[in-house]
């Protein structure tokens, strides 16, 4: 114990082994594997089933037999379809969210009350009746009018062949549209719960501090509040972006030919029930999961101001 | 105050489109006067082996395809295929996402209160495969009556309703598709699948140590037609002309797609 | 005479039933420091709300340059431009940086060009002293740090009064000194000042004029000296027995 005034110097922590594997945990690995291998077994046994991916792939990527090259086959196109659904579902569903989340927080109980109307309409119904009701009964009130198909047609052949790459071939224009405002207004009453959480995550004190310099509300609300809101939300949203694109597979049932529709296709046709389930469920799954790393990075880059 | 009648007029404007959307929706005098019009024949069906299905090029053929290619090529007009799904069919047609069903509609006096149908245009049996590992004992077609028999059908084809009518004891379990339904009687699960010849004959040829018929007969046999929107008899009479006209014609389609398996290279299943 | 820059007539605020503001009078003219003290709950934070109407009074007339400070007026927002206020939690916009913060009200509000603000907030940075933590977020500077940033933002706007709402009292003891250091400086500038504090120091240095505040009412009004060497009032004597 020292009388001067000098302080004990800091110093290097000691090693932590993030790692640490002891003999517990490889007990635990020991009887995650032997329950595995025993469910693989019995499995098979059950099923008594002769696995066939050969007749399978080529519905992936076939070879054409007019060209000879590889060409995209069914479940390929398929899989655009279901990555178009997904892109363009995710920009429409959270417009949609921003528009019906405003309108929930808003002073004017007529707008609250529409918005509210909306999402728990959408929240309380299940997915498949909901694609039902809105493709067969809604649907005819707008589609008819819109009339989409015949101003494509319309379009000069560049044009169309540059909307066929962001929107699916042209003939399916209608198809494609239908099941996408479908998906956007199903996801969208869950981004609007989401984004209402947002605004709400944001302290009182924000925006008072912005009102007090004399901002205008509109101000108020787009330079501070919505930035943080959807900063604060960003797990959320992302999380059901990617449900979206599971969710997408839900169009199928009204005829859409996305992943899932192609998927069903093919297995009646090659009548290869397993191989065509696996390799459908393998492709959601590459998708899903390479998005949400992509989501896990830009969170890391502009998530929560902490 | 100003906000409201913004609303108001919004509102009066989109309203004031309507009467202009349901007017097109009114139904034509003669729905071959439409499609002729149109230059489009609208066609809606669900892949069924061997009624439709893609090839390897993932192009439709089949049987219902040559029918609807046909169909077309006599009325000058293109054709477009609307695959759509086999429980949606009915709806989609009723919602008017295509002129006409032609996709083995079973007829059956269920279907015909939602749609018209045409004069058969094929017929085909539902036929039966049996279980070697459960059925084998079982007396034909007594010993299925009993409710410790599972039988197994695709959801929504005729042939539950035959399973319900004949074997009214037994259990029935309906399943997404056929190929799975077959696959709970190969697995030992079910004790029998029916379904539309000639599937049943062709997975009884592929599983024969796990399949076998329990009679060679078609337990019914089925007619198909056209399924139309209801209301329209000067359609359904042109529909139904021009089946007369084609009788020797889809005769022999249909022989070829059922009866034969010249067209197995084309896809993979067989 | 030129009239008070801030004149408060017959203030009446209920929240619910609740009566916090009961017949308030009060006159600040320009280059005046006031400080309102007074126990929790007796309407301080709640009156210098009332200024810029982020609170909502119900009775009594509010005039501030000669213009009455309503909720409905559409000039309420040109009258906020011309008041600065701080608050206790800071209030600084925690996705922007320090720069960013004194920036964009600047841009957005004053229609200044991004190069002027940017010069006149590095400015006012330095004259709190922190110039160095420009391109910083909030959430990494000091609780002392933060409050002097939100003082240089509020100073960007060039009000003509600043609003002080107990700035020090969500402060660590060890920065409550940076703060107020930056407060008298501001005084000896000659900024119309009106600060609700605890810190009885500070406000006997800068003060002009000191308000006592209990249960809503405006118990006592008197410049520093007066007001604690000879409080008039037996409650405001036994408040600053207890603080002092």
């Amino acid at each position: 114990m020292g009388v001067d005034n000098a302080l004990i110097p800091a110093r290097a922590a000691p090693p932590v082994s993030r790692l640490a594997w002891n003999r517990l945990d490889l007990l635990w690995l020991v009887v995650v594997a032997a329950l595995l291998a025993a469910g693989m077994l019995k499995s098979q046994g059950a099923f008594s089933y002769r696995w066939d991916w050969g007749s399978v792939w080529p519905y992936f990527v076939k070879t054409d037999s007019v060209t000879g090259q590889w060409a995209p086959n069914l479940l390929l196109q398929g899989l655009m379809t279901t990555l178009r659904l997904a892109l363009w579902g995710m920009l429409m569903a959270t417009w949609v969210g921003l528009i019906a989340g405003w309108m929930r927080n808003h002073p004017r109980l007529l707008l609250r009350m529409v918005a509210s109307a909306y999402v728990m309409t959408v929240r309380n119904i299940p997915p498949v009746v909901f694609v039902f009701i809105f493709v067969y009964f809604i649907s005819n009130q707008f589609m008819p009018f819109l009339a989409l198909d015949q101003r494509v047609s319309a379009l000069p052949v560049e044009v169309q062949s540059i909307l066929t790459v962001f929107f699916g071939p042209m003939e399916l224009i209608n198809n494609f549209f239908l099941g996408l405002v479908c998906l956007s207004v199903f996801s969208g009453a869950y981004v609007t719960e989401i984004v209402r959480a947002g605004l709400n995550s944001v302290p009182s004190g924000q925006s008072e501090a912005v009102s007090s310099f004399g901002m205008s509300h509109s101000d108020v609300m787009i330079q501070v509040v919505w930035p943080q809101a959807l900063r604060n939300v960003m797990p959320s949203l992302t999380g059901q972006f990617i449900q979206l694109i599971k969710d997408s597979s839900l169009v199928s049932l009204v005829s859409i030919q996305e992943l899932s529709f192609m998927a069903q296709d093919v297995q009646v046709s090659t009548q290869r029930v397993f191989e065509v389930f696996v390799l459908t469920a393998a492709i959601y799954f590459c998708i899903c999961f390479v998005l949400s790393q992509v989501f896990a990075y830009i969170e890391r880059r502009h998530g929560r101001a902490h | 105050m100003n906000f409201y009648r913004r609303l108001v007029a919004l509102s009066l404007a989109l309203f004031s489109f309507l009467p202009l959307v349901t007017d097109a929706q009114a139904q034509p005098e003669n729905l071959i006067d439409t499609i002729k019009k149109r230059g489009k024949l609208q066609v809606g069906f669900a892949s069924f082996v061997p009624w439709a299905m893609r090839d390897k090029q993932g192009n439709w053929v089949g049987f219902e395809i040559d029918v609807s290619n046909k169909l077309a090529q006599d009325l000058g007009v293109r054709l477009e295929l609307i695959p759509t799904a086999w429980d949606a069919i009915i709806p989609s047609l009723i919602a008017g996402k295509f002129d006409v069903i032609i996709g083995g509609l079973t007829i059956t006096p269920q279907r015909q209160e939602q749609v018209d149908f045409t004069l058969p245009y094929s017929t085909s049996g539902q036929g039966i495969a049996a279980s070697k590992q459960l059925a084998t004992n079982l007396k034909w077609p007594e010993g299925y009556n009993s409710p410790h028999v599972t039988f197994a059908c695709r959801r929504g084809v005729a042939g539950c309703k035959t399973v319900e009518e004949k074997w009214p004891k037994a259990t029935l379990r309906q399943f997404d598709d056929d190929a799975i339904a077959f696959q709970e009687v190969i697995n030992g699960k079910a004790h029998a699948v029916i379904s539309s010849e000639p599937t049943p004959s062709f997975f009884v040829i592929r599983n024969s140590d796990k399949l076998f018929k329990p009679t060679n007969e078609n337990i019914v046999n089925t007619f198909e037609g056209f399924g139309l929107r209801k209301g329209n008899p000067a359609g359904l009479a042109g529909f139904n002309d021009w089946i007369n006209k084609n009788q020797a014609w889809l005769k022999q389609r249909h022989q070829y797609w059922f009866r034969t398996q010249d067209w197995a290279g084309l896809v993979p299943s067989i | 005479m030129t009239p008070p820059l801030i004149d408060v007539r017959n203030l009446n605020k209920w929240f619910g039933q609740h009566h916090v503001l009961r017949d308030i009078h009060l006159k600040i003219n320009a280059g005046q420091k006031v400080v309102i003290c007074g126990p929790s709950g007796s309407g301080k934070s709640t009156l210098i709300r009332c200024m810029n109407q982020l609170e909502h009074h119900q009775e009594g007339l509010i005039y501030f340059d000669g213009r009455l400070v309503d909720q409905h007026q559409t000039y309420l927002q040109d009258i906020r431009r011309d008041m600065g206020m701080v608050f206790q939690q800071f209030n600084l916009f925690a996705h922007m940086t320090v720069l960013q913060n004194c920036v964009v009200p600047q841009m957005r509000v004053l229609g200044l060009s991004e190069q002027a603000a940017r010069e006149r907030a590095m400015q006012l940075l330095e004259r709190v002293r922190i110039p160095e933590q420009a391109k910083k977020f909030p959430a990494q500077l000091s609780g002392g740090q933060q409050q002097r940033v939100a003082i240089a933002r509020s100073l960007c706007m060039q009000p003509k009064v600043m609003l002080f709402d107990e700035p020090t009292s969500a402060l660590d003891p060890e920065m409550i000194k940076e703060v107020l250091d930056v407060m008298t400086e501001l005084a000896q500038s000659g900024m119309t000042m009106l600060c609700v504090t605890h810190e009885m120091a500070f406000a006997r240095r800068i003060a002009d004029t000191m308000v006592f505040m209990d249960e809503g009412c405006l118990v006592e009004q008197a410049n520093p000296e007066d007001f604690f060497e000879r409080p008039q009032s037996s409650r405001t004597q036994t408040f600053l027995s207890q603080i002092l």
